[in-house]
C-alpha cells in the first residue's frame, strides 16, 4: 500500500535542473543519491554520498527501541538537518526511496520537531541491506511514542536509497 | 506518454487501495478486528510475493546483461531477504502468520531462500545454465509462498466465517468491497494491456525505449498477478492478449505462454474467456471445472475498454469465490443441520415441510419418531453413549427410508421423516413400519449391544392437515398413541385420536380444579382371604364424586392424565393423606382394616414418596402396618436399585408392599426374588380366563407356587365368578377382590360393610354382589 501511495509522488514528481557543485565527491560506491531543490551538488543535478562522505557530516548516538525489532537498539549516525543544510536543500517535503521500491514523503517539519537519526551504524557497525541497512531514518521511538504510530511509523524509511527535496 | 500511463496507474492504485480499505473499513465496522488481522496477512504475504516476482525479473536481467551492476544486484538480494525474514522472525510478520500452517510456509519459504543465497551471489552475468538453475530454484521458493497468500486469504474467509459475522449484511459489504478491488483491477489490466502494446511499437524504435517501456511492463504484470483475482484480456477478434497468474493458474496453463498474444479465446475455459464477447456485465457467478475434477465457483465481470482509434479490448474478471461460498454454505449447513448427527434440524424441517405443503396437489406423509429406551441408555451409559446411539439409529433410518425422505432430529431421541408422494395411507405405513423394523436389531457398539426401538406416528397431508403447525400436531397426537402402546407400535393419526386427545386435555383441566377445590373421592374395594371370605384390607381408589364427574371417565384414565399433567404427586400425596385418616377412623371405631394406596411410581412421586407416606400417617395418626403401597412392574424396570432401596425402606416401617398388575408388564421374574414385596397381585386378565381352559390355571398355579417360595402373599384381581374363587381356593391363592366379592364402595357403605364383617362374618348379607354400572376397579 506504501508503494502505491508512492506511485502518486512519482507522478507529480518534477526534475529540477541541477546547480553547481562544491560538494566533495565520494571516492567509493555511493549508496545515498539527493536530487530536487538543493544548492549543492557532486554530480549533474545530484548530490551522491559514500559512507565515509557522509559520516564526516557529524556523527551522533540514538538509543531507542524500534516497532520492528525487539529491544533497544544502539544506532549511530548523521543528523538528517546537518544532511539537508550540507546540501542547501531548499523543500518542505523530503521524497524518499528504498532499495526495495519503497517511497514515502517526509516533511521537513518533522526533523523539526524529533531528535531523528539518519543511522548509518548499529552497535557501531554498518548495517548490511538485509538489516535495514545501510541507511535508516530513525524517529526517537523510545522519547517519542507517538512517532511508532502512523504517519511517521510510515516514514522511517529503511534501505534508504535516494532523496529528491521539493 | 510515461506521464498519463503513470496518471492511469495511480488511478488504479488509488482505486485499489480505496477498495482494500473500504473492507477493511467495513470489517472494522462490524467491530471483526481478527478479519481485519487475516485480511493484513494476506496483504503482508502477497507483498511478500511482488517482492519475489521484482527479484526474479532483476535477476533475468542481470543474468542476461549485467544490469544492475553485481552490488546491486546483490543488494536486491538482501532486499529480498529482509522482506522474507519480516514474515518469520519480525513482530509485524509474526502478528499476521499467527497461524500455525502459515508461519511454517513462510518458515519453509525463509529456508529455501537462505538455502539458495549462495548460489546468488556467486552467480556470473552469461552463465546461462547457472542462472536457469538458481531461476528454477526460485520458482521452487514462489510456490510455498503462493500457497501462503493462497491459504493467508482462505484464513480470511474462516476467521469471517467463524467470528459468525458472516451475516448478509456483511457478506453484502463484502460483495461491494470485492466489487470495488475488481473494477480496480479491470484498471490495472487495461494499462497493462496498453504497456504490452506499446511495448511491441516500441520494438522497432530504440533499444533505450524498448527496455523502458519493457520495465514499465513489467512493475505492471507484477502488479497485476499479485492481483487476488484472475484478470484475462482480449483485443476486438478475441484474442488472447493477457492473462495474469490466477488466471492462468485457473486455466491451467502457462502464463508467459499466453501474453505473446498467440493464444485465442479458444483455449480458455468458458468462465475465463466470456469476454471474448462485446458486451459488458455486473457480477455473474459461474461454474469452472478444473482438470483436477475440483469445481470452482467464479464472479466474473467484463468490461471494455476503448482506444482512441475506438479499438475495443475486453477485459475479464474472475474472483473465485469457491472458498467463501463453502464457508457460507457451510455457515447454513450448521444452521440447518443437528450437529451431532448431521441430519437435518428443526428448522430445515419445518422450512422443508412447508415448502411441500405449498406445492399444489402435493402428498406428503409426516413420521413422528420417538425412541423407545433412550434415556435409560443417556442415564445409565452416559452422554457419550446416548450419542453413539443417535448416531446409529440416523444411519438405520437414513437406510430404511431411502433417497426420497427428508430425515430430521428433532431434538434429543425424537426424529422426523418426511416421505413425499405416499400412494395411501397403507404406504406410509409400510414406511413407518420399515423404519421402526430397522431399529428392531440391537445396536452394536462400542458399549455394546444396545436395544431401542422406536414408537411412530403419522400423519398425512392434506387428509390430516394443510399447514405444518397442524400435521406436527397431529403427528404428534399419533405418537403419543404409539407411545402408550406396546413398544415399536405405528400409529397413523385419526380424527378419533384427536378426540380423544381433546378429552384427556378436558379432564386434565378438570382433574386440576377437583383437585385445586378437594372435590376428589376415594373408594374402597375390599380384598378377601378366600379361606374364610374375611375382608382384610381394602383399596382405596381414586373417583370424581358421581355429581361431577366427566362422562364416562375410567380409572386408568384419571391415573394417565394425572401422570402426563404433572399433578400425580399432589394427587397421590392427597390420596395417601384421605386413606390414612379413613383408616384411623375404621381404627378408632374398632374395625381395624389395612388400606392400600395406588402409588404411580413416577420420579415426581419416588421423590417425594417417603416423606409424603411419614406426613400422612402421622397427621392420621395411622400405625404404618395399616398402610399398604401397591406398584406396579414399572417400577422394576425404570430404576430398580432406587426402587428397592426406597420400597426397603418403608417395608421397615411396617408398610406393606404389594406388586400390582402382575403378569401385564416386564415380567421379571428374576427381580422378584430381589425386590422387598409382601404381596403379589394377580392380573384380572388372568383370573378371568379361569375356567375357560386348562391354560391360565395352570398360570395361576405357578404364579402361586412362585410367590409363595418367595414368601409372598397372591392376591387374585378381578374375581366375578364363584368358580374362580372354586378354582383360586383350589390352588392355594390367599386372597381375592373382585366384582363377586365387593366393588369399590363410598367410604361410608365400606363402613358399614366392615362392621358386619367383624360382627357376622364373611359376605353373608353383604352389598349386591354388582352395583349398576360401577367403575372397574384399577
Amino acid at each position: 500500500m506504501r508503494s502505491l501511495v508512492a506511485l502518486f509522488l512519482a507522478l507529480a514528481m518534477a526534475a529540477i535542473p541541477a546547480e553547481g557543485s562544491e560538494l566533495p565527491n565520494p571516492t567509493g560506491r555511493p549508496i545515498l543519491e539527493i536530487t530536487g531543490a538543493i544548492g549543492r551538488t557532486n554530480a549533474p543535478g545530484k548530490a551522491l554520498f559514500d559512507l565515509p562522505l557522509l559520516e564526516s557530516l557529524g556523527m551522533r548516538e540514538l538509543v531507542t527501541i524500534t516497532p520492528w525489532t525487539e529491544g533497544e537498539q544502539r544506532f549511530s549516525g548523521i543528523d538528517p538537518r546537518a544532511l539537508l543544510a550540507t546540501v542547501e536543500a531548499r523543500g518542505k517535503e523530503l521524497e524518499a526511496t528504498a532499495l526495495d521500491g519503497y517511497r514515502v514523503v517526509i516533511p521537513v517539519e518533522d526533523l523539526q520537531r524529533f531528535p531523528m537519526l539518519l543511522a548509518t551504524r548499529r552497535d557501531g557497525r554498518p548495517m548490511p541491506v538485509r538489516e535495514r541497512g545501510p541507511l535508516w531514518l530513525v524517529y526517537p521511538w523510545s522519547s517519542h511514542p507517538e512517532t511508532a504510530d502512523q504517519p511517521y511509523r510510515g516514514r522511517a524509511i529503511w534501505q534508504l536509497r535516494s532523496i529528491v527535496v521539493r | 506518454m510515461e506521464r498519463r500511463r503513470l496518471g492511469l496507474v495511480l488511478l488504479a492504485a488509488l482505486c485499489f487501495a480505496a477498495a482494500l480499505l473500504a473492507q477493511v473499513g467495513l470489517l472494522r465496522e462490524h467491530r471483526a478486528f481478527d478479519l481485519e488481522e487475516t485480511l493484513r496477512s494476506g496483504w503482508f504475504a502477497s507483498r511478500t510475493e511482488a517482492h519475489l516476482l521484482r527479484f526474479a525479473s532483476t535477476l533475468e536481467r542481470f543474468a542476461a546483461r549485467g544490469e544492475p551492476d553485481r552490488e546491486s544486484f546483490h543488494e536486491q538480494v538482501d532486499v529480498l531477504l529482509l522482506a522474507v525474514r519480516r514474515l518469520v522472525r519480525e513482530p509485524d510478520g509474526a502478528r499476521v502468520m499467527a497461524e500455525p500452517v502459515l508461519a511454517e510456509l513462510a518458515l519453509e519459504v525463509e529456508r529455501r531462500l537462505f538455502d539458495l543465497e549462495p548460489a546468488l551471489l556467486f552467480l556470473e552475468p552469461g552463465d546461462e545454465a547457472a542462472y536457469l538453475a538458481v531461476r528454477d530454484r526460485l520458482d521452487e521458493i514462489r510456490r510455498p509462498l503462493a500457497e501462503l497468500v493462497a491459504r493467508a486469504y482462505d484464513r480470511f474467509l474462516e476467521a469471517a466465517a467463524a467470528s459468525g459475522r458472516l451475516t448478509s449484511t456483511l457478506a453484502r459489504d463484502l460483495w461491494i468491497g470485492l466489487g470495488l478491488t475488481g473494477a480496480s483491477g479491470l484498471l490495472l489490466a487495461g494499462l497493462v494491456v496498453s504497456a504490452v502494446g506499446e511495448a511491441r511499437r516500441a520494438r522497432s524504435r530504440a533499444d533505450r525505449a524498448t527496455s523502458a517501456a519493457r520495465e514499465a511492463e513489467e512493475s505492471l504484470r507484477t502488479l497485476v498477478d499479485a492481483l487476488p483475482v484472475a484478470v484475462t484480456a482480449f483485443d476486438e477478434r478475441g484474442r488472447l492478449l493477457f492473462v495474469n497468474r490466477h488466471a492462468a493458474e485457473l486455466a491451467g496453463i502457462g502464463g508467459d505462454a499466453a501474453v505473446a498474444g498467440a493464444a485465442s479465446a479458444g483455449g480458455l475455459p468458458a468462465a475465463l474467456s466470456a469476454g471474448a464477447g462485446r458486451d459488458e456485465h455486473g457480477f455473474r457467478e459461474v461454474d469452472l471445472d478444473r482438470p483436477g475434477g475440483r469445481r470452482h465457483l467464479l464472479a466474473t465481470t467484463r468490461r471494455v475498454l476503448r482506444d482512441d482509434g475506438s479499438l475495443a479490448r475486453t477485459v475479464h474478471i474472475a474472483l473465485d469465490v469457491t472458498e467463501r461460498r463453502a464457508a457460507e454454505e457451510q455457515l447454513r449447513h450448521l444452521a440447518e443441520h443437528d450437529p451431532l448427527t448431521g441430519l437435518a434440524n428443526r428448522t430445515r424441517f419445518t422450512r422443508a415441510l412447508a415448502a411441500a405443503l405449498t406445492r399444489p396437489g402435493s402428498r406428503v406423509a409426516l413420521h413422528l419418531l420417538d425412541l423407545d429406551r433412550f434415556k435409560e441408555v443417556n442415564d445409565s451409559l452416559g452422554h457419550p453413549a446416548g450419542d453413539r446411539l443417535l448416531l446409529a439409529v440416523a444411519g438405520r433410518l437414513a437406510g430404511a427410508a431411502g433417497k426420497s425422505a427428508l430425515i430430521a432430529r428433532l431434538g434429543g431421541d425424537e426424529f422426523a421423516l418426511l416421505q413425499p408422494d405416499p400412494a395411501n395411507a397403507e404406504d406410509a405405513r409400510r414406511f413407518a413400519t420399515r423404519l421402526s423394523e430397522s431399529l428392531a436389531q440391537p445396536v452394536v457398539t462400542s458399549d455394546g449391544r444396545l436395544r431401542v426401538g422406536a414408537s411412530i406416528g403419522i400423519a398425512l397431508a392434506p387428509d390430516h392437515g394443510r399447514t405444518v403447525e397442524e400435521l406436527l400436531r397431529h403427528a404428534d397426537i399419533a405418537l403419543y398413541r404409539a407411545k402408550e402402546e406396546a413398544r415399536g407400535s405405528v400409529v397413523l393419526f385419526s380424527n378419533e385420536l384427536a378426540a380423544a386427545r381433546a378429552r384427556r386435555h378436558q379432564l386434565a383441566t378438570a382433574l386440576e380444579t377437583a383437585l385445586r377445590q378437594e372435590a376428589l373421592e376415594l373408594r374402597f374395594q375390599p380384598v378377601l382371604r378366600i379361606e374364610d371370605l374375611r375382608v382384610v384390607a381394602c383399596e382405596a381408589l381414586l373417583r370424581w364424586p358421581a355429581c361431577r364427574e366427566p362422562t364416562g371417565i375410567s380409572a386408568g384414565e384419571l391415573v394417565a392424565v394425572a401422570e402426563e399433567t404433572g399433578l400425580v404427586a399432589p394427587l397421590t400425596e392427597w390420596v395417601l393423606n384421605a386413606a390414612c385418616r379413613r383408616g384411623r377412623l375404621w381404627l378408632e371405631s374398632g374395625r381395624a382394616c389395612p388400606v392400600a394406596v395406588n402409588i404411580s411410581m413416577t420420579p415426581a412421586v419416588a421423590d417425594r414418596l417417603e416423606s409424603m407416606v411419614d406426613n400422612a400417617l402421622a397427621s392420621a395418626g395411622l400405625p404404618a402396618h395399616l398402610l399398604e403401597l401397591e406398584v406396579t412392574e414399572g417400577v422394576l424396570i425404570r430404576n430398580f436399585d432406587q426402587a428397592t432401596a426406597l420400597l426397603g425402606r418403608l417395608r421397615k416401617r411396617g408398610i406393606k408392599v404389594a406388586l400390582d398388575d402382575f403378569g401385564t408388564g416386564y415380567s421379571a421374574l428374576a427381580y422378584l426374588q430381589r425386590f422387598p414385596l409382601d404381596k403379589l397381585k394377580i392380573d384380572r386378565r388372568f383370573v378371568g380366563e379361569l375356567g375357560n381352559g386348562p391354560t391360565s390355571l395352570a398360570i395361576v398355579d405357578a404364579v402361586v407356587r412362585l410367590g409363595h417360595a418367595l414368601d409372598l402373599e397372591i392376591v387374585a384381581e378381578g374375581v366375578e365368578r364363584d368358580e374362580q374363587l372354586q378354582l383360586l381356593r383350589s390352588v392355594g391363592c390367599d386372597l381375592a377382590q373382585g366384582f363377586l366379592l365387593g366393588v369399590p364402595e363410598t367410604a361410608d357403605r365400606i363402613s358399614r360393610r366392615l362392621g358386619e364383617t367383624h360382627a357376622h362374618g364373611p359376605l353373608r348379607n353383604s352389598a349386591p354382589l354388582v352395583v349398576g354400572p360401577a367403575p372397574a376397579p384399577a
